[in-house]
């Protein structure tokens, strides 16, 4: 089946969400308090089973505009994104749900310096190992769909079966040399299958996803690859500051096979829900080179670099479904480590390691429609340490994030409401250590993208947000809704000192605006 | 219930069941490692070099490292990264020296020894490698300029101003009549194959036809193109400390010139090429060409004051090389030789061995004894993301050299060694690393 007849498939599935909306059942998309839930839904669907969701079906196109002076070295100073998405819950039957969502979105990032890759520094500290890389900036052109569904089932014994599956599809391009153009195509899926025994339910998952990504860099130029043209050659990251030259970088190919298993436990009454669950997930990036005649194709002998990461995410849940107020609590633990491995050298000299503690809670007081307040707040604490044995670098961080978010509808007619959010988020590091010895010719990664980027990380920060959300009532039960969210950062301190002189300490500022219909 | 746990103990089982990804566990830093240095044994009977020179480059990050061999003839690196490596080795006798080691006296007032190795793998588990080293041959010709490089492409000549230069570095007059020089052929890429050696280079004992076996590899190079210089023998005369040079095309590039297909070309700035116009020699091949059927390349403009070379070599009669004229690889992917044969046509000429069926447009490469060559210069790319094996044998050049990068007007070109009774003696230690420097390109012209 081709790409296009997936996407309408999809669609026309999706789009047959009407309106069959379940007595007393909970609709997701009305605050964006109940987000998590359709997060844990896409997630684990068998916890949803005996759960009364609204059907619902939106769509959305969106368009966002970010500014980034204050940024790690590797990701843009400027996004401009425009997105089409449609998403939603079809309850075929009582015991039979359907979910799922398409995304396009076309973006256009200014000024990455740094990064010939897919990867962007923007979500995370720092890069996966085994990338190209050239100083210089340059503008790239992105664009991706993806596919996203499943359905969950409950049979008349009580065995409990659902099915996930996704496919998502890229392309992006730089415009100046050097130019890479990378194609990604990403598909998987996930079986969960457990068992309900009156309020208890119990499951398990295994998971398998693959992504491809084909990578070449050209020049217009060709001359500009060479070392004495500093900015413009192209190098290769192992590590995190092990950089080497290879010759794969005019055409490469990158598959990550990744596998998960997880299981967990869930007792449910009419208001309660408490739920427990695990997954192991382990990655495998394999880096195809070229072979003796210059060719590059997926074989064993070609694989030049590997990448492990093995995860592991334990994840406790708790939602009170009152008459007057929902209550939500999350307590999240993940722990991520790392290690690469150079075939040729036979061994491994880059190890991360990730942990991550997250607590979330919130509560939401409604009357009839009108939501009068929704409160959260959430705290996150990350454990981070990158080590590379041939950069010499070693990094560590532990970091805290606290969050705090308050949204109501201030203004809630019959045909018209109005919902205002304001949101805070605080990030200070707590502790950290850097470390930094050149064993090879050329600091200028190090100079230019290490220290900086940790000069960033350690830097507190305070994020502030506010959204607008006007919702309409339509005829047939629609709702449209038309949204502002503008947020800025700003930095709260001069820890970046410590690593760099010139630090940009300009406001980031984030908006974005967009309309919606439920149906 | 049963059911479900069964289910449950497949599923883990199957997601447990990936690839083999043990990494082996080993932590990557730095190791030690020992290059043996041995005089070849046909000639040196493989005696220890004391005092040998060892020069590590690793291929991966562009790092050197640098040692001395002991008495045993061992250069022990105690830290070196983990990698691949080139490594060359020198090792210089006066003949005092070489007379007290071997026992009898040299014709030379030195004697120079080269050895090397590509793409030496080393890591935990590969921590030495030994290296022979041969007496490398001291031309009394040598190659002293090689303008390959080119210049910009819309404000100089791109690649119509290439040129090599000879030299007669020796105190006497020597006749360039009937002197061959050759284009060599090789892979352009360090990666290996079933038909390459474990440097990348092509393994031509696997060529269709070929009866050298593994001598094909170590006795011979492979040329795509030969020019000779005419002459009845005494025609052309180098004095010592003079040079000639053979161009592409040996006009004046820093002038407006008109192609051959009569399209006028401007040169914007004069100062990024050079005048050939009073070059020795021009390779022309309009004639050749047009006795293949074939049009006169547009850029191949005869100067009828320059001589031209013979074409000695083209492919094999029926397999023309493709080249339309001396256009010499402006990133850096060739060698050249200057050699001396007396029955040269009579050299056999094969396909490289990655081709398996001949077919119409396969080229063939001809044969050239490494005994017959009397200087030559490995070539590499500027890029070290391309970087290619070499051609040459160390006895030959032990390292090769590049400019530092393409169309930017530079030549590689033989460092000054001294100057005797005002005659300029040019470096020759058949090591290109450490015999030539990169700068502007200047026909005639000397890198002090």
């Amino acid at each position: 089946m081709t790409s296009i007849k997936r996407i309408l498939f999809f669609m026309l599935l999706v789009s047959s969400a009407v309106n069959a909306q379940l007595a007393d059942s909970l609709f997701l998309k009305e605050n964006s308090f109940y987000l998590p839930l359709q997060e844990n839904l896409w997630e684990t669907p068998l916890f949803f089973t005996t759960q009364k969701l609204a059907d619902f079906t939106q769509t959305q196109i969106d368009f966002t505009h970010k500014n980034n002076p204050i940024k790690r070295v590797q990701s843009a100073d400027k996004v401009t994104e425009y997105g089409f998405q449609t998403q939603g819950i079809f309850n075929i039957k009582p015991k039979l749900r359907l979910f799922g969502d398409f995304r396009y979105t076309k973006s256009i990032e200014k000024g990455i310096g740094y990064n010939l890759s897919s990867g962007r520094t923007e979500e995370q500290n720092v890069l996966a190992p085994n990338y190209f890389f050239a100083p210089k900036k340059g503008n790239w052109e992105n664009q991706t769909y993806a596919l996203n569904g499943g359905f969950s089932y409950e049979f008349n014994n009580h065995i409990l079966l659902s099915a996930l599956a996704f496919y998502e599809n890229g392309k992006m391009f730089r415009t100046i040399d050097p130019r890479p153009q990378i194609t990604s195509s990403n598909y998987g899926g996930e079986i969960q299958t457990g068992y309900a025994l009156k309020n208890h339910h119990v499951f398990g998952s295994v998971g398998f996803y693959r992504n491809t990504e084909k990578l070449s860099i050209l020049y217009v130029d060709d001359t500009q690859n060479a070392p004495v043209y500093q900015e413009t050659f192209t190098r290769f990251s192992s590590g995190y500051g092990r950089i080497i030259f290879n010759s794969s970088y005019s055409s490469n190919i990158t598959i990550d096979r990744n596998t998960n298993f997880g299981g967990g436990y869930q007792y449910q009454n009419n208001r309660n829900s408490f739920s427990v669950a695990y997954k192991y997930n382990k990655s495998m990036d394999d880096f195809y080179g070229r072979d003796g005649n210059g060719k590059i194709y997926v074989d064993k002998d070609l694989i030049e670099f590997k990448y492990k990461v093995v995860s592991h995410a334990t994840k406790i849940n708790y939602f009170f479904d009152g008459e007057k107020f929902d209550y939500k609590l999350l307590l999240k633990y993940t722990k991520d480590q790392g290690d690469n491995y150079s075939v040729a050298e036979r061994g491994q000299n880059y190890r991360m390691n990730l942990e991550k503690i997250t607590f979330e809670t919130g509560l939401i007081k409604k009357e009839n429609d009108r939501v009068l307040y929704s409160f959260e707040i959430a705290a996150n604490y990350n454990r981070h340490k990158y080590v590379d044995l041939l950069g010499l670098t070693q990094k560590k961080l532990n970091t805290i994030e606290i969050e705090a978010s308050l949204n109501r509808d201030v203004i809630a007619l019959k045909k018209n409401k109005l919902n205002l959010q304001i949101y805070f988020q605080n990030y200070t590091a707590l502790d950290e250590a850097f470390l930094f010895s050149s064993i090879t010719n050329g600091n200028y990664f190090a100079e230019n993208v290490i220290i900086p980027d940790h000069g960033f990380d350690v830097t507190s920060k305070l994020q502030s947000r506010l959204l607008a959300q006007h919702f309409i009532t339509l005829p047939k039960n629609r709702t449209l809704r038309i949204f502002v969210d503008y947020a800025t950062l700003i930095i709260l301190d001069k820890k970046y000192e410590d690593y760099i002189a010139n630090f940009e300490t300009k406001n980031n500022s984030f908006f974005n605006a967009g309309i919606s219909i439920n149906y | 219930m049963r059911k479900i746990l069964l289910l449950l103990t497949a599923v883990i089982a199957l997601s447990s069941c990936g690839e083999d990804d043990d990494f082996g566990g080993a932590a990557l830093q730095s190791v030690p490692f020992a290059v043996n240095l041995k005089y070849d044994d046909e000639t040196f009977n493989g005696q220890a070099v004391a005092q040998g020179n060892v020069i590590l480059k690793n291929t991966n990050t562009g790092d050197t490292y640098t040692l001395e061999t002991n008495a045993s003839g061992v250069a022990n690196f105690t830290e070196i990264l983990p990698g691949t490596y080139d490594v060359t080795a020198t090792k210089t006798l006066t003949n005092t020296e070489f007379n007290a080691v071997f026992g009898y006296m040299p014709s030379t007032e030195s004697v120079t020894f080269n050895g090397a190795q590509g793409q030496v793998l080393v890591n935990a588990n590969v921590s030495a490698t030994t290296i022979e080293l041969k007496s490398a041959r001291i031309g009394d010709l040598v190659i002293k300029q090689i303008s390959y490089a080119g210049s910009h492409a819309t404000q100089g000549a791109v690649f119509r101003d290439q040129f090599i230069e000879i030299y007669n570095n020796s105190n006497e007059i020597i006749y360039a009549d009937g002197l061959y020089i050759a284009q060599l052929y090789g892979k352009t890429s360090t990666t290996t194959s079933s038909f390459t050696l474990s440097n990348g280079q092509f393994d031509w004992s696997q060529s269709l036809n070929m009866t050298s076996g593994s001598s094909a590899n170590t006795n011979y190079v492979y040329a795509d193109y030969v020019f000779k210089i005419p002459g009845n023998g005494t025609q052309y005369p180098i004095q010592p400390g003079e040079s000639i040079v053979l161009a592409q095309s040996a006009i004046n590039h820093k002038a407006p010139l008109t192609s051959n297909t009569g399209t006028p070309i401007t040169i914007q700035n004069p100062d990024l090429t050079v005048d050939l116009s009073t070059a020795d020699f021009e390779a022309y091949l309009g004639d050749f060409r047009v006795s293949l059927g074939e049009t006169v390349y547009l850029y191949d403009i005869q100067n009828p004051a320059v001589p031209d070379m013979e074409i000695a070599y083209w492919g094999r009669e029926g397999f023309a090389n493709n080249n339309k004229d001396m256009i010499l690889d402006s990133n850096g992917r060739d060698s050249f030789v200057i050699f001396r044969a007396d029955n040269f046509s009579t050299y056999p000429n094969f396909t490289d061995p990655s081709v398996t069926t001949v077919i119409n447009t396969s080229t063939y490469f001809v044969q050239i004894p490494i005994s017959t060559i009397i200087d030559g210069v490995d070539l590499q790319h500027y890029s070290p993301n391309s970087q290619r094996p070499k051609m040459l044998p160390s006895q030959i050049d032990a390292s090769f050299i590049n400019t530092d990068a393409a169309y930017n007007s530079q030549a590689v070109i033989r460092k000054t060694k001294t100057t005797v009774d005002g005659r300029i003696i040019l470096e020759d230690t058949n090591n290109s690393a450490n015999d030539f420097v990169k700068r502007k390109a200047e026909p005639r012209g000397f890198q002090n």
